[in-house]
């Protein structure tokens, strides 16, 4: 039994020394790590229908389908979703440029069906959550990348998950007014070299308690880019649940540019 | 050219390629909170509507769609027995089965693209301007009355028969809309429960005196009396922008009074107008600010019988009117927005029977809970000039995917000449559950 113990030991302290190594031989900083993230290749633009799945404290459960285009553009991102199911969301479409330079916030839009109108939305909610999830506004327009000058970043050390190596960094606002504006105090990135992307993070609310917990699963190559299809998140705080399920994630098929504009989104998928 | 392409890809569909059903039964039962002909805590109404849309996407693009209601309103107060429909085109009316139960085509249309031109063509609703409620711009449809304004917007709206062509002119968006259809606003007959009664929108007879109406039948060439115009939007440094004009017949008959000796006559026609319009949006920080303005060549304010004008026409005048919204977004999941509302008659003369310049403010609160399951909203729409308005609490929840609960106050205040006012005994409590399937 003893000897049992030690080499479990012994293959963890391996393990660890290994990681340990990816970093350091690398030569990484923790805002290396993060500029991995940011640059990972996520295609000139893409295709995809999204289904979410709410869950509250009770256990009962919302499905909601979209379907959501996103593309570079000079100067700034675009991206655009369409609400499909159920009926008492069907129609609803947001749409957003995220620009490139820091100065500039970004624009949105949201059509609201009941209206049959667009509303303007100031940028400033992005720590709000994004229709009914658990995800906020920044979350889904960063789709799995971080604003470098919203945070200074530490390298906390190395751990696995779900049978990965991740490196772990630590995620601080940069000041108190950017963590109310986000919502969190601290956010601990678990971050897979293999794919730069974090696998699990978990988030602080402005107060420090634990607020939420975001596992990205079912990390995939699609057309040689690395893609997760199902983001689970678990809100610690309210017990609500959302699940992100990704499908016929296109980054071949182009995308006219016009599906990134009002009069679009005011059509639906049209 | 690309009309004869248009043709082509009308004949080429191929039949229910890919055929969409949608249900979503809606009741709501409505409590008065006034007591009048009805005893307080009486149904007002009993309102269920089943909206089933159709939609069938065709192989090469096109797609139709059609949205039929149909309704059983059990307590029939709100349109007693079966309306007139006068103001309805022949082809925009809604079937009357009975007292209690119509059916209404909402919209039936196809739509696709021909290059880069979007068209849609049929039965549809066309939607101006940035403003919640307060209509200065979205004035292309008219409106039914029915409740009027206790229901929402989606509601109230007709839909026309309409030719909407959209297109790119340089960064700008061209859209162009022809409407040969002769709908107006449809106000509830006397009796009904929100049947106009102020002095300010409708003339008011003296019960001694002999009246004469003189009415002049509603326009019905499909052609010569159809509405069009065009609205062209763009997105310039940060600012939605949009201009518009539009050419229509007003949507709510002329009045002209005249008084002699122990005879009033009453004259009443419709009467076309040109709309100018503009209307921009921006975001500054946490706050967007949007706005709209209209000017309108002939607007029909009512005047006094001692006017005495041959033609309705004779009453025409010019009308400004303004809209700017504020809307604040900086606490989470919550929107506080203000509104101010302006009209002014330029051509002003001391026969009006409304204030040259009318202005009113609203105050709209929105906020979502528990992961917008619980949704609660509170507006407030104040006459600064009548210092009448109306007020409307609403919560939703929305239990599961295709079931939302519901609950609301709808209430009406200030004296029964005013615009609002005149609605105070209308106030009412409601609940209503939704379910789609």
């Amino acid at each position: 039994m003893k000897i049992k113990y030690l080499v479990s030991f012994a293959a963890i302290a391996f393990t660890f020394g290994s990681l340990g190594a990816i970093a350091q031989d690398a030569g990484l900083s923790a805002l290396d790590i993060i500029g991995n993230i940011n640059s990972r290749a996520d295609g000139d633009h893409v295709s995809r229908s999204l289904t979410i799945e709410l869950t509250d404290r009770r256990g009962i459960k919302r499905t909601e389908k979209t379907v959501g285009f996103r593309k570079y553009f000079e100067g700034e991102k675009r991206t655009v979703l369409f609400y499909t199911e159920p009926a008492n969301v069907r129609g609803t479409g947001f749409l957003t440029f995220d620009y490139l330079d820091n100065e500039l916030d970004d624009d949105q839009w949201l059509y609201l069906p009941a209206l049959r109108k667009i509303r303007r939305i100031s940028s400033s909610n992005r720590g709000d959550y994004f229709l009914g999830t658990d995800l906020t506004y920044e979350e889904i327009k960063k789709e799995n990348k971080i604003e470098t000058k919203d945070y200074v970043f530490a390298l906390q050390g190395e751990e696995v998950i779900d049978g990965h190596k991740v490196l772990v960094v630590e995620a601080t606002p940069v000041d108190r007014d950017v963590a109310k504006e986000l919502g969190y105090s601290k956010v601990l990135l678990h971050v897979d070299p293999e794919v730069w992307m974090s696998r699990k993070s978990d988030f602080w609310d402005i107060n420090g308690n634990p607020l939420k917990t975001v596992l990205n699963k079912s990390i995939e190559q699609i057309e040689g880019i690395w893609t997760t299809l199902r983001i689970e998140v678990e809100n610690h705080k309210t017990d609500h649940k959302t699940v992100l399920t990704f499908a016929d994630v296109d980054y071949t098929t182009p995308i006219e540019d016009d599906v990134f504009t009002q009069p679009r989104l005011r059509r639906g998928l049209r | 050219m690309r009309v004869l392409a248009l043709l082509a890809l009308i004949v080429s569909a191929p039949v229910m390629a890919d055929l969409d059903i949608r249900n979503t039964l809606d009741s709501q039962l409505s409590f008065s909170l006034h007591e009048v002909e009805m005893h307080k805590g009486d149904l007002q109404a009993f309102d269920n509507v089943l909206t089933t849309e159709l939609e069938n996407s065709f192989d090469n693009g096109m797609r139709l769609f059609v949205e039929i209601a149909t309704r059983y309103e059990h307590a029939d107060h709100l349109e007693p027995g079966q309306p007139r429909q006068e103001n309805a085109s022949k082809l925009n009316r809604r079937w009357l089965m009975s007292d209690k139960a119509e059916m209404e085509l909402r919209e039936l249309y196809i739509d696709g693209y021909v290059d880069d031109v979007f068209f849609r063509l049929g039965k549809q609703q066309t939607v101006w301007g940035q403003s919640d409620g307060l209509q200065v711009l979205d004035v292309v449809n008219p409106l039914r009355y029915r409740e009027f304004i206790s229901d929402d917007l989606e509601s109230r709206r007709i839909p026309l028969w309409t030719a909407n062509v959209e297109f790119p002119v340089g960064d700008w968006m061209m859209q162009m809309v022809w409407m040969p259809d002769q709908s107006y606003h449809i106000y509830p007959e006397a009796g009904a429960e929100y049947a106009i009664t102020s002095p300010k929108l409708a003339p008011t007879i003296d019960g001694t005196q002999q009246v004469v109406l003189e009415q002049e039948a509603k326009p019905n060439r499909y052609i010569k009396d159809s509405d069009y115009g065009f609205r062209l939007t763009g997105f310039v440094d940060g600012w939605d922008i949009g201009v518009s004009y539009l050419y229509q017949y007003n949507n709510s008959r002329g009045y002209a009074q005249q008084q002699e000796n122990d005879v009033h006559t009453i004259k009443s026609e419709y009467v076309r107008t040109h709309i100018l319009g503009a209307s921009f949006a921006k975001a500054f920080g946490s706050f967007s600010l949007r706005g709209e303005l209209a000017y309108i060549s002939d607007s029909l304010p009512l005047h006094s019988p001692q006017s005495a004008p041959s033609t309705v026409a004779n009453n025409a005048a010019r009308e400004v009117k303004a809209v700017l919204g504020l809307d604040y977004n900086g606490i989470s999941d919550t929107l506080l927005s203000m509104q101010v509302f302006s009209s002014s008659i330029l051509d002003s003369n001391q026969y009006l029977l409304r204030d040259d310049t009318q202005q009113q403010i609203s105050f709209l609160v929105k906020r979502d809970f528990l992961n917008q399951v619980i949704s609660i909203e509170g507006l407030v729409v104040h006459s600064l000039n009548d210092r009448d308005g109306y007020w409307h609490l609403y919560a939703n929840y929305k239990y599961r995917s295709d079931i939302t609960f519901s609950v609301g106050v709808d209430t009406y205040y200030g004296d029964a000449w005013g615009v609002f006012g005149q609605f105070e005994d209308a106030s009412r409590a409601s609940v209503g559950v939704a379910y789609s399937f």
